[in-house]
């Protein structure tokens, strides 16, 4: 197989993936492509798709809502940079209702957490009220 | 004896209160750091973005981009403001809103408002404006989701024409020292911006694109959007947590100081009132002795 080279996932949060690839898949507006070493320097805008980094026998996926890909470098110094809006690590298959169930329970705890924090809040607060009042 | 039980238990109070104030400060120290973090590790995508950015402006023919039009006549100018949701912080919240109160009394456009967090609101609601978009519970730690939705609806307003400028209040996070509260122009984008200074490290000559370059800018823009927002975002929370930390020292102090002057007033007034007794012990024995009362007696009549 050919030579591997960089690969990088940055989201705007994080650098949140690097490592070697012999060939990374994608998917552009025009459709899917493969990079693989000594590609023609190459930009491109994603679409919500996979994106799979193939190393050796081992193959990584990634959700993947858009973003850019560029590729470029020498041979020896080939880079491939995804700048994706987000990513997560998946693999062949995704189980939606289980990917709605979580999102559900986290939201749930969102709101539970803000109403202790605003009760907590209102108690300090009379509490310190209290205490300037003992200054004076 | 009444007094003394009272200054004691308002020293209880006052420990219990200190308690809490010296966790809150804390606990913000924790968030700075890791605040601080989460602004370091947005940085790469930031850097990439502007590479990107700068070279496909260059390629690109003629940039032509909503977000990029410069309106002929400002008549209405939109200000994203971020605050917090949770108070104790401090003058954090009153400083990023009154220099975004400043802001739009220097422009005197018609002024839109975007609110970030509980206490923007709360102030913009009591003092009788009209806001036209509110988000709560993002400023403590945001996502950048939280990021892309209110990036969105300012790229909406700017697009839609329903605005001719969009502008960002926030606090900027120069150190855990110093924090500035900032407003800067975000839309329309400037074009200097976009393609900046003449790089070499971007993809130029030789590069296929897909789609053509000017598509590619059109996907780009809207995200550098979002990127600023998550920006001033992230600075903001940091900035929140380290105003926070501030203030809850400062209680902290407070209550030490107080715990230690209500000590000194209630060792005084124990003083006061062993001083007071021994006084009428020694005024009794007085009037007992030029009674004609001995010693021993007294003594027997007080154990």
């Amino acid at each position: 197989m050919a030579t591997p080279f960089s690969v990088t996932i940055t989201t705007p949060a994080e650098e949140m993936w690097t490592g070697e690839a012999e060939l990374v898949i994608a998917r552009s507006p025009e459709g899917e492509f493969g990079i693989m070493n000594g590609h023609v320097p190459f930009l491109a805008s994603l679409v919500p798709g996979r994106v799979t980094v193939v190393s050796g026998s081992e193959r990584q996926s990634f959700a993947v809502p858009g973003g850019f890909l560029e590729a470029s470098g020498s041979l020896e110094e080939y880079h491939v940079y995804l700048l994706a809006d987000d990513a997560e690590e998946i693999g062949e298959h995704i189980d939606v209702s289980e990917a709605r169930r979580r999102a559900q329970e986290l939201e749930e705890r969102r709101i539970a957490e803000e109403d202790v924090d605003q009760e907590a809040e209102a108690r300090l607060r009379a509490a310190m009220a209290g205490t300037q009042l003992g200054r004076g | 004896m009444a007094m003394l039980r009272d200054i004691k238990r308002r020293i209880g109070s006052v420990q219990s209160t200190q308690k809490i104030t010296r966790a809150m400060e804390l606990i913000s120290s924790a968030r700075i750091a890791k605040a601080q973090q989460r602004v370091e590790a947005a940085r790469p995508y930031a850097e990439a973005m502007r590479r990107l950015m700068s070279s496909l402006g260059r390629k690109a023919g003629n940039i032509d981009h909503p977000l990029l039009k410069e309106r002929p006549e400002i008549r209405s100018i939109a200000t994203i403001v971020i605050t917090s949701d949770r108070g104790l912080a401090g003058a954090y919240n009153s400083n990023v809103i009154r220099a975004a109160e400043r802001d739009m009394q220097a422009h005197g456009r018609d002024a839109k408002l975007f609110l970030v967090g509980r206490k923007a609101i709360s102030y913009f609601k009591f003092r009788g404006y009209d806001f036209d978009d509110s988000w709560m519970g993002i400023s403590d730690q945001p996502a950048v989701a939280d990021a892309r939705k209110v990036a969105r609806r300012a790229a909406e307003a700017f697009a839609g024409g329903e605005v001719d400028e969009v502008r960002l209040a926030y606090t900027r996070f120069q150190s855990a020292l110093i924090q500035r509260a900032t407003v800067v122009k975000l839309l329309p984008l400037a074009e200097e911006d976009i393609i900046g200074e003449e790089r070499h490290d971007g993809p130029h000559a030789g590069y296929v694109f897909e789609p053509e370059p000017d598509d590619i800018l059109g996907d780009l823009l809207p995200r550098y959007l979002e990127g600023s927002v998550y920006q001033g975002l992230l600075e903001a929370a940091a900035s929140e947590h380290a105003a926070r930390r501030r203030a809850m020292k400062a209680a902290t102090d407070n209550a030490e100081e107080l715990i230690e002057d209500l000590t000194r007033v209630y060792n005084q007034a124990r003083q006061a009132e062993i001083t007071t007794e021994i006084m009428e012990v020694v005024g009794g024995a007085e009037a007992l002795s030029s009674a004609g009362v001995s010693d021993t007696e007294i003594r027997g009549g007080r154990s």
